[in-house]
């Protein structure tokens, strides 16, 4: 099977040099000592060779002095080009990633929440963490090495043109499939080798993730032999990639050393060619040798460029493929205020779920005014919490409108659709930082009072008063140590701390006991009297008091 | 830099083979390497000699090709060798991670974090493995190539053959001086990286919050902030990094330049040929290729080392649990499960248990009720032992719990959790958890039971529909029928619902507890339901509050008490009374209403 690539290695080269832009001094300076080490490598053979040359007497021009001069002239530049290189492409690019880290949450926020419905979060995770990072190498090995490919032969190439033109024409064949088709050819052949391991890597991250949130299920029904069956059977498919992967390292590295192992000896037999033809230059010779040992080092470098690369691709395609994803929600150029909101006004909205290919709500009307309290009922999966993130603009309708007081819902801005709407959610998540924090994450500067006030119309108070740290305590990864109610009544804290025109709830009482459960109804009826209430509930008592019920069913 | 960690090397058990062979392969290519280069010397002296014969020159291009094709194959074996190596160190490292995962508790998740868990078990092993593939066998390399390549050039030149072996044996030694500080830093390194992805994923978890909150653009910030600190910590560990690279650069080239003039000057005073001082140059330069493909190693395997910190603090957590196989049964077993004086707490909370004493005999229904956070959930890992009790036994038909392990105590009994987890694959899969040989109509009837049987023959796949990640393509009802569903197919004689229905439909709800009533003819339950109207039929209603059972009977005796269960049935029927008020009297209350916004569906 042939996979398909979204881009072409130009594109994508040409995508993250521009990326690089910002960085043209630094990487300039680490390409440049890239460049100098590599040709001081030659150097110090050339020079070293020479030394012992003049020694011995095969050469007049220059005293051993100068040679041994040169040499370690050599040495040293090698040396400090080496540590330059790598301090100052590291910073570099070290700082470039920091950016891109972020760039790439500020690509998902974009696409939230859409996007987070089909796209399995520890694939997310591995491009954020893993796939970044190894971007860096594209700036910190890549572009250095890049032009050390090309210009190492050319130089050996220049003094073989020197020597002897027949040295150079032995050595121009095997440089350019050293240095031009093996290198195609193995990025070509690599390249979905590399893609489809860090592909499996991100679904064994996901594999692993689904099992620890789900290990109480899994030791409920003693599922953990075969959850572990499936991890190594994911774990084969890695090793079988890896396998291919490993190989084609292998040969990237080992083919062009034989190539260079093969100059070395066309060199050998130019010159015997040479010598049975009269023509002696062993001088000659023996710096071509010694120069031509040292344009391994080239090999080496297009090594890590090759494999490398790969591995960069295969990230930054992943990486691109995110931040080109259209987002479900395009924030309107010149939005407009509704202020307070009056009326909200569904018009024959029809909605199914990109990729689903089902309609969830088909022509669907509803006209809510002022303070109506508005119960949505109907069965699981009928549409009940779609008709309200369609409020909140999680999606756009396929067909149809949303008006909130007469103005399209696509033409507020989010920010202030979702300031005038707040909503509580079937499951509130719990960030971890204090329980304080956690109430106020929609108002970020209120004051502990307010924050008291808000956990005790939530009938929150008396529980935190019983942590070990009050309202400091700080909330575990998980949350795990929280109820369901519990989490909820930090979810209704929230809201109650913001002040919004319309209140939307997803099943806010499901896990509450009655008594919360009427001390809930007790605050949405003092507190927002004068509030639009929508509220997807299948308790008959939560419905209370809402003003008007609206069925959802199927055809 | 010599890295040594222990648990490396003890997780290393099954792979010296293989690491073995891998260095084998790798001096296979030094011997060729090194046979390559006295051909090409002796060559190159023999040039200057106008002696040399064509046959001659044709014997040693021979040669040379020869030691070519003995280094490629080398190197691909060694790619070979590595990819065995890393393959079975891959098998064996995950499954222990995960099987370790598998025996944690709710308490020990909490402590590691999921996110530690998922980096050691993935990324971990894979800078894990390359510490085996590539740092260890380089490292043995590193130790025995100096001395072969002395030997192969002490007849050359003594002196630059002794000075290479002198250096080569100093600087492991000396760049060691380096590892201290570099352990004191990527402890840092790893924290920050640990915060930063711990941070990451939270955010895009929590995202739709953030959002709705508009939050998200100050969580940027700070994922910025923290992002640029990860970097530092990375460029701490890179510039010491460096710094040895340095000096190990250094001592490499300079040994290389005084190879250069040593054989210069051996052969200005005549003691060697210009063939021997050829060598002498030649391999000097090749010497320390292992050294320096150990340095590129290392970076990598620094990372292995932190993984296998992180992976070790995992396995080192005490998950065993109090195991007895050996306790006598008890000669006239109560026919039930039995709790005696139990007492429970979380860590760092108030007993969540205090001497609680209660049997649950077997086929009939048992419930529990309470207000939030009085215990019952407790009582149910209790239970499901997901817990051990701190004080008090548990006994399962005359068997303490403790003479079970938790895999045969769960054969018996069961738990439909307020939120239940499903896993990515098709509805079948997730439904054959609890039943691995149900045939397909058997499910399809547990999914009627939940009333999810009309929904799945309308999915175009049926039971091959997928559910998403953790279940992400249904909606939550939908995931606690199928989680229901999944608890009817399970053929254990003891099942606990924990507020099972609590997300679920109201229609769905009375369908779903006629069925689970209907499993009260084969089954024992125990119930815990907000809802008290579900739990009034029940043969013997406990009441939990504080920590402890302050009434137990049935409905009828409960209500004559005036207690804690008297007031919230009465509160509840009050609440339930006003919810009917816009509609009707019973469970389709809103019919009326759906003549006044009719919504049509397809």
């Amino acid at each position: 099977m042939r996979r398909k690539f979204q881009y072409s290695i130009p594109a994508m080269t040409g995508r993250l040099l521009k990326i690089a832009a910002p960085l043209k001094g630094t990487l300039l300076i680490s390409t440049l000592a890239s460049i100098i080490g590599n040709l001081s490598q030659m150097g110090l053979m050339g020079f070293g060779s020479l030394l012992l040359l003049s020694c011995a007497g095969w050469i007049s021009a220059g005293s051993p002095l100068l040679y041994g001069l040169l040499t370690f002239v050599s040495g040293a530049l090698i040396v400090i080009c080496r540590y330059l290189e790598g301090v100052v492409s590291h910073v570099g690019a070290y700082g470039l990633l920091a950016h891109m880290r972020v760039e790439l949450f500020r690509s998902i926020r974009r696409l939230a929440p859409a996007c987070l419905m089909n796209r399995e979060k520890g694939d997310l995770m591995n491009i954020a963490v893993s796939d970044v990072e190894t971007i860096e190498f594209f700036f910190a090995h890549t572009i250095g090495p890049m032009f050390t490919v090309i210009l190492l032969p050319c130089v050996t190439l220049g003094i073989a043109i020197a020597v002897d033109p027949l040295f150079a024409a032995v050595l121009l064949p095997i440089y350019l499939v050293v240095s031009v088709v093996f290198p195609c050819i193995a990025v070509k052949a690599g390249r979905p080798i590399g893609t489809r391991y860090r592909e499996r890597l991100g679904k064994m991250k996901s594999l692993v993730l689904e099992s620890i949130y789900g290990l109480r299920d899994i030791q409920i029904f003693d599922f953990g032999q075969k959850r572990l069956a499936m991890v190594q059977e994911q774990n084969r498919a890695i090793n079988r990639a890896a396998h291919g992967l490993t190989l084609h390292q292998q040969t990237v590295l080992a083919a062009p050393a034989f190539f260079v192992y093969l100059a070395r000896i066309a060199i050998l037999a130019a010159a015997s060619y040479l010598a049975a033809s009269g023509i002696s230059e062993p001088a000659g010779t023996i710096v071509l040798s010694f120069v031509a040992m040292a344009s391994f080092s080239s090999t080496q470098s297009l090594t890590t460029v090759v494999s490398s690369l790969l591995e960069t691709y295969a990230a930054a395609e992943r990486l691109f493929l995110i931040e080109d994803t259209r987002p479900e929600i395009v924030e309107c150029e010149h939005p407009k205020t509704c202020g307070p909101i009056r009326s909200v006004r569904f018009e024959h909205v029809s909605f199914g779920y990109p990729g689903s290919g089902k309609e969830v709500l088909k022509d669907f009307h509803l006209d809510v005014e002022g303070n109506e309290k508005v119960g949505i009922v109907g069965e699981s999966g009928i549409g009940k919490s779609t008709v309200l993130r369609l409020l909140l603009r999680f999606w756009n309708p396929q067909k149809g409108q949303i008006l909130i007081n007469d103005i399209p819902i696509q033409e507020l801005s989010l920010e202030e659709l979702h300031r005038r709407i707040a909503v509580l959610e079937q499951d509130t998540f719990l960030f971890n930082c204090s329980i304080a924090d956690n109430i106020a994450i929609g108002k970020p500067e209120a004051s502990r009072e307010e924050i008291v006030q808000a956990a005790k119309k939530a009938g929150l108070h008396d529980f935190i008063t019983t942590l070990p740290d009050g309202y400091d305590t700080q909330m575990g990864q998980m949350g795990a140590r929280l109820s369901g109610g519990e989490r909820q009544r930090v979810g209704i804290a929230r809201t109650m701390l913001t002040d919004p025109d319309v209140l939307v709830m997803d099943e806010p009482t499901s896990s509450l006991d009655v008594l919360h459960e009427k001390e809930l109804l007790k605050t949405l009826q003092e507190g927002f009297q004068d509030k639009m209430i929508f509220l997807v509930s299948h308790r008959p008592s939560t419905l209370t008091g809402c003003t008007r019920i609206v069925r959802l069913g199927r055809l | 830099m010599l890295l040594m960690n222990k648990t490396l090397i003890r997780m290393a058990r099954g792979l010296w083979g293989w690491m073995g062979a891998i260095v084998l392969c790798r001096l296979l290519t030094l011997v060729g390497t090194a046979s390559f280069a006295r051909t090409v010397s002796g060559f190159l002296g023999d040039l200057t000699s106008p002696a040399m014969t064509l046959a001659e020159a044709g014997s040693a291009i021979a040669s040379a090709l020869m030691a070519a094709a003995v280094i490629l194959a080398a190197d691909l074996l060694t790619g070979e060798a590595e990819y065995r190596c890393t393959s079975k160190a891959r098998q064996s490292l995950r499954t222990g991670i995960f099987s370790k995962a598998l025996e944690l508790d709710v308490g020990n998740i909490e402590k590691i974090g999921p996110v530690s868990a998922i980096t050691s078990s993935v990324d971990g092993v894979e800078s894990m493995q390359i510490y085996y593939s590539k740092y260890l066998p380089g490292l043995i390399y590193c130790v025995i190539a100096p001395f072969y390549l002395f030997f192969q050039l002490k007849d050359s030149s003594l002196p630059t053959a002794l000075v290479l072996l002198a250096v080569s044996l100093i600087l492991l030694p000396a760049n060691n001086l380096f590892r201290k500080h570099i352990e004191s830093l990527k402890t840092d390194y790893w924290q920050s990286m640990e915060d930063l992805t711990g941070y990451y994923l939270e955010s895009v978890q929590g995202l739709t919050t953030l959002k709705l909150f508009h939050q998200d653009e100050r969580r940027t910030e700070v994922l910025q902030d923290k992002a640029d600190r990860f970097n530092n910590k990375i460029m701490d560990v890179m510039r010491v990094n460096f710094t040895s690279f340095l000096f190990t650069d250094g001592m490499i080239y300079g040994c290389v330049v005084l190879a250069a003039v040593t054989a210069f000057c051996q052969l200005a005073a005549g003691s060697i040929s210009f063939s021997a001082a050829l060598m002498a140059l030649m391999l000097s330069y090749s010497f320390f290729g292992s050294f320096r493909q150990l340095m590129n190693a290392t970076h990598s395997a620094l990372a292995g080392v932190a993984a296998a910190e992180k992976v070790e603090q995992l396995l080192s957590i005490d998950t065993s649990r109090p195991w007895n196989p050996d306790l006598p049964a008890e000669k006239e077993p109560f026919r039930g499960i039995r709790l005696e004086h139990i007492s429970y707490a979380y860590e760092g909370r108030a007993a969540a248990l205090t001497d609680i004493s209660f049997d649950i005999p077997k086929s009939s229904v048992t419930a529990l009720a309470g207000l939030s956070g009085c215990g019952k959930s407790t009582v149910a890992g209790m239970l499901m032992r997901f817990y051990d009790p701190a004080s008090g036994r548990i006994l399962l038909e005359g068997k303490d719990y403790i003479s079970m392990t938790p895999e045969e105590l769960r054969r018996h009994i069961i738990m439909v959790p307020q939120t239940v987890s499903l896993f990515a694959g098709t509805v079948r899969d997730n439904l054959r958890m609890a039943a691995p040989d149900a045939a397909d109509e058997q499910l399809l009837e547990a999914l009627d039971q939940v009333m999810l049987g009309d929904w799945i023959r309308s999915c175009p796949e049926g039971l091959d529909t997928q559910v998403g990640d953790s279940g992400s393509r249904l909606s939550g009802g939908q995931r606690q029928k199928i989680g229901i569903a999944r608890a009817l197919l399970c053929q254990a004689e003891y099942i606990i619902f924990d507020e099972a229905t609590s997300s679920v439909d109201i229609r769905s709800e009375q369908e779903i507890w006629h069925c689970i009533e209907q499993l009260a003819h084969t089954r024992t339950l125990i119930i815990i339901s907000h809802r008290l109207s579900t739990i009034r039929n029940a043969d013997q209603i406990l009441v939990l509050s504080g920590g402890q059972i302050v009434q137990q009977g049935s409905h009828e005796e409960l209500m004559k008490q005036q207690g804690l269960y008297g007031r919230l049935v009465t509160e509840q029927e009050e609440l339930e009374q006003l919810g009917n008020t816009p509609g009707a009297a019973d469970f389709s209350p809103f019919a009326s209403h759906a003549g006044k916004e009719d919504m049509l569906h397809a």
